[in-house]
């Protein structure tokens, strides 16, 4: 790992402390909402933008590609104006006063892959919530290689042709709603 | 998409092919650009559904974001992944406790053949601490540690065939053999490293330990008529399941 295990913040999101994760938007979340609110993004964008850089940055601990330069509260408002910049350009509403390559530049540890994976990995999990408990349970059982026959026991489903129609069914379902997505065809 | 096309897809993802119809799906993959979108789709769309800690991450900073605004929960069920995890913890036990006690066939084959492979890393990389710890917790048994560590760095470098080989080794060893199954079937699946030999060989041990006999037999006759590595175990243990 790069980061200092000293770090209680960065050892708080590994963890998902809920104290941590409460005093980082404390700390942190009014400045990007006021640098999302000054450059045509709502309330609601700043969480949403907020949100997705806690999460990249969780990946990156995770994965132990974490390094911190700065502090950070720099590094999370960077991350923050990135992914601000990166919306902006994809609504081509980009502001007229800033110049996004010039500001891309400041984020060198945010790659374009995690960025891109990101956007697709939330696109996917959205629309897996949007799913009955039912499916979601049979597609996450099946993922974890649960025999069908066990996922079928748990539901109380006696016949494996039915519950073979209706794990294929839910994993459709799911594909159409991610396919169906505006946001799906812009990736 | 096809039906057809759409259930081959799901059954190479989730490991249901026999080793022959998986190489015969990659030839098809290779010559249909439109199947190899779908693939590449749905594979990207099962790496995310795993992201368990992510979903959970997700739904405890809307709550967070809630508390703190007024605006309404984005997504929803704190509760899903909890239940989920209870329900796979009683699957587990349950199915240990039958295979323990069901198919002592198998499972005497399995023991009498599976040996705990041995460690290579521990002095050739002492430089890299994290791979030298890695090995450490593998040649001391302490195989959870190393299921961790090496997960993490598989994160990382996801074609690391070597840190592949051993987190099978690792689950293999702490009775986890579905989990195994998965990677031994990345293994397989990518020849040219130097674990191709070795990994069918875990591969077709998992199968037995699983008592999925027919895709033993089918391995456990590839690794006999290559004259892999084990070729004459492999010729003997399929006396033994004719």
């Amino acid at each position: 790992m790069k980061y200092r295990k000293g770090n209680k913040l960065i050892e708080g999101i590994l963890h998902q402390d809920e104290k941590v994760l409460r005093d980082i938007y404390a700390d942190n979340f009014p400045s990007v909402k006021r640098y999302i609110l000054d450059n045509s993004g709502s309330e609601q964008d700043a969480k949403d933008v907020f949100q997705d850089a806690i999460i990249i940055i969780y990946r990156k601990i995770k994965e132990g590609t974490f390094e911190l330069s700065s502090t950070f509260k720099s590094y999370i408002y960077s991350v923050c104006r990135f992914l601000w910049l990166k919306e902006l350009e994809r609504k081509r509403e980009r502001n007229a006063n800033s110049n996004s390559y010039i500001e891309y530049e400041e984020v060198p540890d945010v790659t374009i892959d995690e960025y891109e994976k990101n956007e697709q990995y939330k696109l996917y999990q959205l629309h897996f919530k949007r799913l009955s408990k039912d499916c979601q349970k049979i597609l996450k059982l099946f993922l974890d290689k649960v025999p069908l026959k066990d996922i079928a026991d748990e539901l109380g489903v006696d016949s494996m042709q039915f519950m073979k129609k209706k794990k294929y069914k839910c994993k459709e379902q799911l594909i159409k709603y991610i396919k169906s997505d505006p946001k799906f065809e812009s990736e | 998409m096809m039906e057809e096309k759409i259930e081959l897809i799901e059954n190479y993802l989730s490991g249901e092919m026999s080793v022959k119809e998986m190489l015969e799906f990659e030839k098809m993959l290779k010559a249909d650009s439109e199947l190899m979108e779908e693939f590449k789709l749905r594979k990207s769309i099962n790496d995310a559904l795993s992201e368990d800690d992510v979903m959970q991450l997700t739904d405890k900073l809307n709550d967070i974001a809630d508390s703190i605004g007024s605006h309404k929960k984005r997504t929803l069920n704190p509760l899903t992944i909890s239940s989920i995890a209870a329900v796979l913890i009683i699957l587990i036990t349950v199915s240990t406790i039958f295979f323990r006690t069901s198919k002592l066939d198998n499972q005497s084959i399995y023991e009498k053949y599976y040996q705990k492979y041995p460690s290579v890393v521990s002095s050739r990389s002492a430089n890299e601490y994290s791979m030298k710890e890695l090995f450490e917790s593998y040649e001391n048994g302490d195989y959870a540690k190393a299921e961790k560590n090496m997960k993490d760095l598989l994160e990382n470098e996801s074609s690391n065939y070597l840190v592949m080989f051993y987190l099978s080794l690792a689950l293999i060893e702490q009775g986890k053999l579905n989990e195994a199954e998965k990677y031994l079937h990345n293994l397989v699946n990518s020849k040219g490293h130097i674990f191709w030999e070795q990994s069918n060989w875990y591969l077709a041990l998992v199968y037995i330990g699983q008592n999925n006999n027919v895709n033993a037999k089918e391995l456990l006759d590839q690794i006999e008529k290559e004259n892999m590595v084990h070729s004459t175990e492999a010729k003997e243990i399929l006396k033994v399941l004719n």
